[in-house]
């Protein structure tokens, strides 16, 4: 069964095309991983995915449901959500209240989802009545993934889970996915500069390049591949 | 007699309702980012609505607030939708000039339908006052008072407890943020207008008990809901209570130390050294910034 299910997904800003024709699709219970150089279009892929930005041409199923041309809001209604480059954290509230407007489209449980997120991430319950912007840079990330998860998803997309962050936190946020994605049975859809941690905690993983999807397969053989490994990993 | 306390309470008293009167102006400029020329008149329209129910109900303007308040909630969605949702497609200053053309308009509507003369809505407790201590207190100033912080801070309580309430902060401090949690911006959007409108229309009810008004006094009122929020800052009703308070200060001491003439110039030459020093406003932080 596909959660997701893209195909000949086209879309840019302006007159600029940025993506053509991707074909990708992510299983039910799967962590599946976007990776590429920078300006490949990743970013611009979940965002159409998420709604923010309207496709040019092709078509998007989350489920057996055609979403491509419903607005954002109510593809998350459906549980397609998006912990977003630059996290859009509402800086001004705290971080409760940054939980709490993640539960807007599923406002009678509340309770039990806040006390999920807050036992993923003891942090934030400490940090509850702060400001999000106050937070550090890995706590926002929480933030973000915790906001995401209070709309009960069935498909977790996050960008950019380690940027900016020191690698041991990135290693126990990664932990914490993995738990939420086999306890919750969340499936994820990872976009990633860090390849060697994508591939580790994906089953699968896509390769962008130019707008274009030029590789793609399981992790665990994508990572023993020569060209991956010389071209995004740095190793020889 | 303490003339400067008796200065002070003018000012606490005229500054709750400054406040009360621009926190609508604040909120749609911090949501919606648009800069309404038109708010003072909608004031004035409120001010208009309230002394014909008066005249032709008997209705006093204080218990005609709820007819106001919901009659400008349903004026504002309507201009919402039928012109500024267009014009906000296209640049910012289309919006500016669009709004003051609104301005215009409901400032000539009025004058047709009510001519020019200075009207007043006269109660019967309007010349009322009493001494506490060595202090007069006029008792519709204090009535003002009392319900502006009252219908203030229910404002606060909507936004800061209610699910649509932190949906309108969500969508001023980050649309894309609040799109990706499911809030629908446009119709926030037309809640918030028809919101900040409805805050003028009642604003107008009880400007219309405190001082007599003409259909071309909305020019004035504007340049003071704009002071008192660059004053205070955008984005919190707080701000907006202070910006209130401090613009009602500035025009009640340098009016009695430096003359009528002078107050306007002296919250305007405020109103620089604000921008200059704190561009932010008094209570405008980092992290309430209006809408992006």
């Amino acid at each position: 069964m596909r959660v997701l299910e893209a195909k000949e997904v086209t879309t840019g800003y302006g007159d600029v095309e940025i993506i053509k024709n991707i074909e990708l699709y992510v299983n039910d219970g799967e962590i599946v991983a976007i990776f590429g150089s920078n300006g490949s279009g990743k970013s611009t892929f979940l965002k159409a995915v998420a709604g923010l930005v309207p496709l040019w041409n092709g078509t998007l199923h989350f489920g057996s449901e055609r979403i491509d041309e419903l607005p954002a809001y109510e593809r998350v209604k459906r549980g397609v959500a998006l912990a977003p480059e630059g996290r859009h954290l509402f800086l001004g509230m705290s971080v409760e209240e940054n939980l709490l407007m993640g539960a807007w489209t599923k406002r009678d449980r509340v309770k039990q989802n806040l006390d999920k997120v807050y036992g993923y991430f003891p942090q934030l319950k400490e940090k509850r009545g702060s400001l999000a912007g106050d937070l550090s840079g890995g706590q926002q990330q929480m933030l973000s993934i915790g906001k995401a998860l209070m709309s009960e998803p069935k498909l977790l997309m996050i960008d950019e889970l380690s940027l900016g962050l020191a690698p041991a936190v990135v290693d126990s946020l990664a932990q914490i996915l993995t738990r939420i994605n086999r306890e919750e049975g969340i499936s994820m859809l990872l976009v990633e500069q860090e390849v060697s941690l994508a591939l580790e905690i994906s089953n699968r993983a896509y390769v962008f390049d130019l707008g274009r999807v030029v590789d793609s397969g399981r992790s665990d053989e994508l990572i023993k591949r020569d060209s991956i490994r010389k071209t995004y990993m740095g190793l020889a | 007699m303490d003339t400067g306390l008796q200065l002070l309470i003018e000012s606490l008293l005229l500054g709750g309702f400054y406040s009360f009167m621009a926190v609508g102006f604040a909120l749609i400029w911090g949501v919606l980012n648009i800069l309404n020329l038109a708010y003072g008149s909608y004031i004035i329209l409120g001010a208009y609505l309230s002394l014909f129910l008066f005249r032709y109900a008997g209705l006093d303007p204080i218990l005609s607030i709820p007819v106001s308040f919901a009659t400008g909630f349903l004026f504002g969605i309507l201009v919402q939708k039928l012109i500024f949702n267009r014009a906000m497609k296209l640049e910012p200053f289309m919006v500016l000039i669009i709004s003051f053309g609104l301005d215009v308009l409901i400032s000539n509507a009025l004058n047709l339908l009510f001519k020019a003369d200075v009207r007043s809505i006269n109660v019967s407790y309007g010349g009322d006052s009493f001494l506490l201590g060595e202090v007069i207190i006029s008792k519709v100033k204090l009535l003002v008072f009392v319900l502006s912080l009252l219908l203030t801070f229910a404002l606060y309580l909507f936004l800061n407890r209610t699910w649509t309430g932190k949906a309108i902060r969500a969508v001023a401090l980050d649309r894309d943020g609040a799109m990706l949690v499911g809030i629908n911006p446009s119709q926030i959007f037309l809640i918030t207008a028809g919101l900040g409108t409805a805050i003028s229309f009642s604003s107008g009810n009880l400007y219309g008990i405190l001082q007599g008004f003409t259909p071309f006094d909305g020019g004035l009122l504007t340049v003071k809901v704009f002071l008192i929020s660059i004053l205070g800052g955008l984005g919190r009703i707080e701000s907006a209570v202070a910006g209130g308070f401090l613009l009602a200060f500035i025009e009640i001491f340098s009016s009695f130390y430096m003359g009528e003439g002078w107050k306007l110039f002296v919250a305007l030459a405020v109103m620089v050294g604000v921008l200059i020093f704190r561009p932010r406003g008094l209570l405008g932080s980092k992290y309430y910034g209006e809408a992006q």
